[in-house]
């Protein structure tokens, strides 16, 4: 497969091991993976590519998952990017909040390989 | 008859009486007081003198409002205006607790009876106060209102602790269970039996790792209060016939024969789906757990009123002994044995699970007749408005 043709993943989550691990499942399903450790990186990165899906950490050490949820879906060019959500929160509040900003789907820590390439598999093939 | 001699008498009597009466009220082991409308002090017992530190000549004449009650108590109440109150509505205050001052300055707290007395034309000339010392009492009233809040604070930052425990120790286990899942389906390429067999240790102590802090986490929002059900209307008999896909491998692995005895009049019941699933799923664990190879693990269910379901789950494992039985349903307890070693749970599957029963307002316990003679877990579920408490 040529790398263009390759649908791009931004992960955007500050845990190094998880990122690894993500991007590792991913390449080898044939996706090209970007990698952000907080939300100032995934604006860089915004800045010239636009991912097919954006795996997002709700927790990050800069600014709340939430919040780059919105300042992306503002931007027109990105209205088509899937956004879903990845935590370790199993708090009901939590969880309430996500469904509420309106994610395209929630993928809890720790991962369920199988599911993990599934879930996004759907979304963007 | 002598007059002088029978009016001596009388007056020697009056005299005794009035004398007995004094030292009674001089005495009692109570502040004895009376004040006019003004608030003046009028009387002033020995006691009452002992305990404020006025001597009588001191305070007869003055305001309660200048001596022995503060213009305002330690919580800002303004006591001014209740004993302008009182004076009004003497009958709001038969029986009042107020703080108080003492000569030296020390706050204490008194529970005050106070009886008005009136005049012949029925108003009010003074009132009559009892009091007793109540400081002790009031303080350790405080005391336990104190350990109460700190208590319930402690109780908040555990669970906060806990949530956010929950919350990092996921990070770690994400690779701790992804890359040896990773590794068992060959994503870093093939690995030799005993590779396949150690990545496999680590994947099953990952997700051991995981369920035990669910389990804490689970219990910590019971414990608070803060576990609501998420009810739904679902098929009882549907969910137990599945359930012993959760055990197959296992059960025939240790030559277990799974029996189920469903009655058919089961079926939709209003519930929290997710937690009845994890309440089964614990029993039948459980009955695994405890049951040597070749032995029998049965779930069985009946209708027993018009209202009631009844759930059992039973084994013909090892029992459990009355030493142990008040261990069961205890966080952190596990009965100790070959067999409880041998499969390490987290000591947290039934507890909880008695919990989750209670929530739907139904109950759980269990029988076992001894050593090796099995055991029978049960839980009834009422069938309708189990969200009502």
């Amino acid at each position: 497969m040529a790398d263009d043709s390759k649908k791009i993943i931004l992960i955007v989550d500050n845990s190094f091991l998880s990122v690894k691990l993500e991007s590792d499942l991913l390449e080898k399903n044939g996706f090209k993976v970007l990698r952000a450790s907080c939300g100032k990186e995934a604006f860089d990165i915004l800045k010239f590519s636009t991912p097919d899906l954006i795996l997002l950490d709700i927790n990050l050490p800069d600014i709340t998952g939430y919040e780059i949820f919105n300042k992306i879906k503002q931007d027109e060019r990105f209205k088509n990017v899937k956004i879903l959500a990845v935590s370790g929160s199993v708090m009901k509040e939590d969880e309430w909040k996500i469904k509420s900003t309106g994610f395209d789907g929630f993928i809890t820590k720790p991962i369920d390989i199988k599911d993990f390439v599934k879930q996004v598999k759907d979304r963007v093939i | 008859m002598n007059i002088k001699y029978f009016f001596t008498q009388a007056d020697k009597k009056l005299q005794k009486s009035e004398a007995q009466y004094r030292e009674l009220v001089e005495y009692a082991n109570s502040i004895i007081l009376r004040m006019d409308t003004e608030g003046n002090v009028t009387f002033f017992n020995n006691f009452a003198q002992k305990f404020f530190g006025y001597k009588q000549e001191e305070i007869i004449g003055k305001s309660v409002l200048a001596t022995i009650v503060p213009a305002t108590d330690t919580s800002g109440k303004n006591l001014k205006l209740m004993i302008e109150d009182l004076m009004v509505h003497s009958e709001r205050y038969i029986n009042n607790e107020n703080e108080n001052i003492l000569r030296d300055g020390k706050r204490v707290w008194v529970a005050w009876t106070n009886r008005p007395i009136l005049d012949d034309k029925g108003r009010l000339k003074e009132v009559l106060c009892i009091g007793n010392d109540i400081t002790k009492l009031k303080e350790a009233e405080k005391e336990v209102l104190i350990a109460k809040e700190a208590a319930e604070s402690a109780s908040r930052a555990k669970s906060a602790f806990l949530a956010n425990m929950s919350h990092e120790l996921r990070n770690p286990l994400n690779a701790v269970i992804g890359f040896s899942e990773s590794l068992i389906e060959g994503i870093a390429g093939d690995l030799n039996e005993k590779q396949k067999e150690y990545s496999g240790y680590i994947l099953e102590s990952g997700k051991h790792l995981l369920s035990l802090i669910n389990d804490v986490l689970d219990l910590s929002k019971v414990e608070a209060g803060k576990m609501e059900l998420e009810l739904s209307s679902f098929d009882l008999k549907e969910l137990l016939k599945k359930s012993f896909i959760f055990i197959k491998e296992k059960a025939m692995k240790h030559n277990i024969s799974l029996l189920d005895n469903i009655d058919n009049d089961i079926g939709l019941i209003s519930a929290d789906e997710r937690k009845i699933k994890q309440v089964i799923y614990n029993m039948l664990s459980n009955a695994m757990k405890f049951t040597p190879d070749g032995g029998n693990v049965g779930i069985e269910a009946k209708k027993i009123n018009a209202a009631e379901i009844r759930v059992c789950v039973w084994d013909t494992g090892i029992g459990i002994e009355n030493k142990d039985k008040t261990k069961v349903f205890t966080e952190f307890e596990q009965i100790d044995s070959e067999y409880s070693r041998k499969y390490s749970g987290t000591g947290l599957g039934m507890p909880l699970s008695k919990k989750f029963i209670e929530l739907h307002n139904g109950k759980m316990w269990f029988e076992s007749e001894g050593q090796n003679k099995g055991t029978r877990f049960y839980f009834t579920l009422p069938l309708s408005r189990v969200n009502e408490k």
